[in-house]
C-alpha cells in the first residue's frame, strides 16, 4: 500500500473517487428516468403508426410522420417557427443589450428596483401576461389609439404576425437582459475610457469593448430565447388569432391519440434543432473564452 | 368537438335576470315541496330497484326524505366536466338524497382529445365524464366504458328516443345530456345583405374582411364549406376535403381570427359582424344584444350530441346514482334552464323556461332538426380533416 506525500494512501484515494462517482448515481438514474427514457420512447413513436381506436402505436420503422412533417403543409410551419425564433433572438438582443447597458450604469437601490422591474413580470403566469398583452395590442388598446392619434389610422397588432413577433420579443426579453447584464457587469469600465482616450469613437467603443464583453451573455441569451421561441405555442395562439401554423401549435394539438407518431416526429425534430443550437452555443462560448 | 370554455358563456347567461329568477324559483320550489323522493333516484342501490312506471310518477326532487339505500352509498365521484356544466341546483339536491356521495368536478381534463389518452393509460382517476357521443366507438374500443342496464339507470329512458339511440342503439353506454349545432350569427345592424346559407356567408367574408370570426377546429369550419358545396359534413373523400380546404383558404384573409374560445364576444363588442357560431353561444349573446341574430343555414348545420358516460371502476354505483338523479325530469329541467340549452327530454319540458323552449336557436323547429347533420366518428379520416385544416392555416 503506497502512501502519498500528503499522507493519504493511494488506495483510499481510489476508494474515495469511486464513492464520489457513486454519488453521481442518483443524478444518472434521474436523468435516465426523467429524460432519456421518455425521449427514447418519443423518438421510437415517431417511426410508428397510431390507431384511431386504441391509440396504440405500432412502431415499425416507417417514416410517414417525417414525410408528413417535411411535406408541403408543415414545411411552412417549420420555416415560420425558425423565423420567429431568429426574429426573437435579434429583437431581444437589440433591446436587451440596450436595457442591460443602462442597468449596469445604475447604482444602489435604483439598480435593485430596475432589476426587479425586469424580473418581476416573470413571476406572473405567462398565459396571463400574453392575454394582457392582447388587450394592449387589440383594436381598443393603447397601441391602436396612439397610432390613430398620430397617423390617423389605428394599427391593430392583435391577430397578426407582427403581433406575434412583438409578443414574443416582450415575453422573452428578461431571458436576454439578465445574461447580458451579468456579462456587462464584469466589464472593467476603465476599458471604455481607455478606448475613448485612444481615439475610438462611440460606435467603435460600443462594438469592440461593450459588445465583445457582452458576447457570452448574448450567446446564452440567444440560446434561451431561440429555443423557447421555436416551440412557442401560447403567443401565436393568443396574439396570432389562430391563423398561423407553427411547430408549437402542431405539437400541442396533435401529440395525443392516434396522432402521437406525428406529434413525436415534431417533438423529435424540435429536440434535434435545440441540440444543434446547444452545440453551436457551446462552440461559440468556447471561442469567446479562447479569444 | 366542443372545446369552447363554457365558463364565459355561462357568465353571459347568468346575467339575464329573468331567467335567473326563474331558475331560483324552480330550485326553491322543488326544495320546499317536501314530497316523496323521486322513485328513479332510489333505483341504483341494488336493494331498491324500482320500475320505469315509478319514474314517470316521480315527484320533484329535493325532498327531505332520502331514498332507501341512498345512505349506504358513500364516496367521491371524479367527474370530468366542463366548468359549470350542471344545473344550478344539481349538486345541492343530489346531496340531499345522497349525503354520502361527493361529486368532484375535474374541469382541467375535459374533452375527448384530452381525456381519452388519459383513460387509455389509466392516468388520473376518472369515474365519469361529459363527452361528445360520436367518440363512443373509440371509447368502446379502448375498453374503458362501464355499461349499464335500464334497471340500473331507469331515468335514462326519460330522454327522447331520437337522442337516446342516435349513437348508442342499445342505450347502455351513455345518456344524452344535450345537443348543439354550428350555424351562422351576425349583427343585423351591421350586415345588410340577406344571409340564409353557408354559401351566402362564405361569399360575404371578403366584403366584411377583418370582421369575421370562425373556430380553430376542422369539423365546423370545413363542414361550412362542404355544406355550401352540397357535400356531406362527414365526408372521408380526400378530393371533397381538398375542395372545402381551398374554399376556406381563399377567404382566410377575411377572418379576423380562428378562435379556440368564444366568438360571441366579438359580436357583442362590435369587432365582428358575422361569425361561425355554436348555438348556445348565441342564445346568451342575442339575449344581451337583440342586434345579434342566429341563422339556420339552409344548406345544412353540423350538430353534435353530448352525454354522460361512466368509466369502468370501483365507483360505478355512485355514478349510476348521480346519472339517474340528473335524468329525473325536474332535475333535468334545472340543468337545461341553467345552461340555456336545447332540451333532449320532452318529459322535462313542463319544468323548462317557456321562453327557452320557444327559442328557435336552441330548440329548432322539426324542419330545422331535419337539416342537422350530426358529426360522426370517421376513424382514420379524422386525420384527413386535421391535415386539410392545417393546410388552411399554413397557407
Amino acid at each position: 500500500m503506497g502512501r502519498s506525500q500528503s499522507g493519504v494512501t493511494t488506495k483510499s484515494l481510489g476508494q474515495r473517487m469511486r464513492w464520489r462517482q457513486l454519488g453521481l448515481l442518483p443524478d444518472i438514474v434521474l436523468a435516465l428516468a426523467a429524460f432519456a427514457l421518455p425521449v427514447a420512447i418519443m423518438v421510437s413513436y415517431s417511426f410508428g403508426k397510431g390507431s384511431p381506436y386504441t391509440f396504440e402505436v405500432d412502431v415499425d420503422g416507417r417514416l410517414d410522420s417525417y414525410r408528413r412533417l417535411f411535406g408541403d403543409t408543415y414545411r411552412g410551419a417549420i420555416i415560420r417557427s425558425l423565423q420567429l425564433s431568429a426574429i426573437a433572438i435579434i429583437g431581444t438582443a437589440l433591446v436587451g443589450f440596450m436595457v442591460a447597458r443602462c442597468l449596469v450604469q445604475l447604482q444602489g437601490r435604483t439598480k435593485v428596483i430596475a432589476l426587479g422591474l425586469i424580473t418581476f413580470p416573470s413571476v406572473v403566469s405567462f398565459v396571463v401576461r400574453i392575454n394582457a398583452l392582447g388587450d394592449v395590442l387589440g383594436p381598443s388598446g393603447p397601441v391602436a389609439k396612439a397610432t390613430d392619434t398620430v397617423f390617423g389610422t389605428p394599427t391593430v397588432l392583435l391577430s397578426t404576425w407582427r403581433g406575434v413577433v412583438v409578443g414574443t420579443v416582450l415575453a422573452y426579453l428578461p431571458l436576454m437582459v439578465l445574461p447580458v447584464y451579468a456579462a456587462l457587469e464584469r466589464l472593467d469600465h476603465r476599458l471604455i475610457d481607455a478606448a475613448h482616450d485612444l481615439g475610438a469613437g462611440w460606435f467603435r467603443t460600443l462594438r469592440t469593448v461593450e459588445v465583445s464583453a457582452a458576447a457570452p451573455g448574448l450567446t446564452v441569451g440567444a440560446f434561451l430565447v431561440g429555443t423557447l421561441a421555436l416551440g412557442e405555442y401560447i403567443v401565436p395562439r393568443v396574439l396570432g388569432g389562430g391563423k398561423t401554423l407553427q411547430l408549437g401549435n402542431i405539437l400541442a394539438e396533435q401529440a395525443t391519440g392516434a396522432n402521437r407518431p406525428f406529434g413525436a416526429a415534431v417533438a423529435t425534430t424540435m429536440l434535434a434543432i435545440v441540440a444543434i443550437a446547444g452545440a453551436v452555443t457551446a462552440l461559440v462560448l468556447r471561442r469567446i473564452r479562447a479569444a | 368537438m366542443n372545446r369552447i370554455p363554457r365558463r364565459t358563456l355561462l357568465g353571459y347567461s347568468l346575467t339575464v335576470p329573468a331567467a335567473t329568477a326563474l331558475l331560483a324559483a324552480c330550485g326553491s320550489d322543488s326544495a320546499s315541496t317536501g314530497s316523496a323522493a323521486p322513485a328513479g333516484a332510489t333505483t341504483v342501490a341494488p336493494d331498491t330497484a324500482t320500475t320505469l312506471a315509478a319514474v314517470d310518477s316521480a315527484a320533484p326532487s329535493g325532498s327531505a326524505a332520502a331514498p332507501a339505500g341512498a345512505t349506504t352509498l358513500e364516496g367521491t365521484i371524479n367527474f370530468a366536466n366542463f366548468e359549470g356544466w350542471l344545473g344550478a341546483n344539481t349538486l345541492t339536491e343530489f346531496n340531499k338524497l345522497y349525503p354520502g356521495i361527493k361529486v368532484n368536478q375535474i374541469t382541467a381534463d375535459v374533452g375527448f382529445e384530452t381525456l381519452a389518452p388519459k383513460l387509455k393509460n389509466r392516468a388520473g382517476d376518472f369515474d365519469m365524464a361529459l363527452l361528445d357521443a360520436r367518440n363512443l366507438p373509440v371509447l368502446d374500443q379502448l375498453g374503458v366504458l362501464a355499461k349499464f342496464t335500464p334497471e340500473e339507470v331507469p331515468n335514462a329512458a326519460n330522454v327522447d328516443e331520437a337522442f337516446r339511440s342516435r349513437f348508442d342503439p342499445e342505450g347502455d353506454n351513455y345518456v344524452t345530456t344535450d345537443y348543439g349545432r354550428y350555424g351562422i350569427a351576425y349583427r343585423k345592424d351591421l350586415v345588410s345583405e340577406p344571409l340564409t346559407s353557408w354559401k351566402d356567408f362564405l361569399a360575404l367574408v371578403p366584403k366584411y374582411s377583418g370582421k369575421v370570426l370562425g373556430y380553430d377546429r376542422p369539423r365546423p369550419m370545413l363542414a361550412a364549406a362542404l355544406f355550401a358545396m352540397g357535400k356531406s359534413a362527414n365526408t372521408t373523400d380526400q378530393a371533397e376535403l381538398n375542395e372545402a380546404r381551398d374554399m376556406i383558404k381563399a377567404i382566410k384573409g377575411g377572418f379576423a381570427r380562428f378562435s379556440d374560445g368564444t366568438v360571441a364576444e366579438g359580436l357583442l363588442d362590435g369587432s365582428a359582424v358575422m361569425v361561425v357560431a355554436n348555438d348556445y353561444e348565441i342564445v346568451a349573446a342575442s339575449a344581451k344584444d337583440p342586434n345579434i341574430v342566429w341563422v339556420e343555414p339552409t344548406d345544412g348545420t353540423l350538430g353534435y350530441i353530448e352525454g354522460w358516460m361512466i368509466f369502468d371502476g370501483p365507483r360505478n354505483d355512485l355514478c349510476k346514482a348521480f346519472m339517474n338523479f340528473l335524468f329525473e325530469p325536474k332535475n333535468f329541467a334545472d340543468f337545461v334552464n341553467t345552461l340555456k340549452i336545447g332540451s333532449v327530454m320532452t318529459k322535462a319540458n313542463e319544468f323548462v323556461d317557456p321562453e327557452l323552449l320557444a327559442n328557435p336557436i336552441v330548440n329548432p323547429s322539426p324542419a330545422a332538426q331535419k337539416n342537422i347533420t350530426y358529426a360522426e366518428d370517421i376513424g382514420e379520416a379524422e386525420q384527413l380533416w386535421q391535415q386539410a385544416w392545417d393546410e388552411v392555416k399554413a397557407g
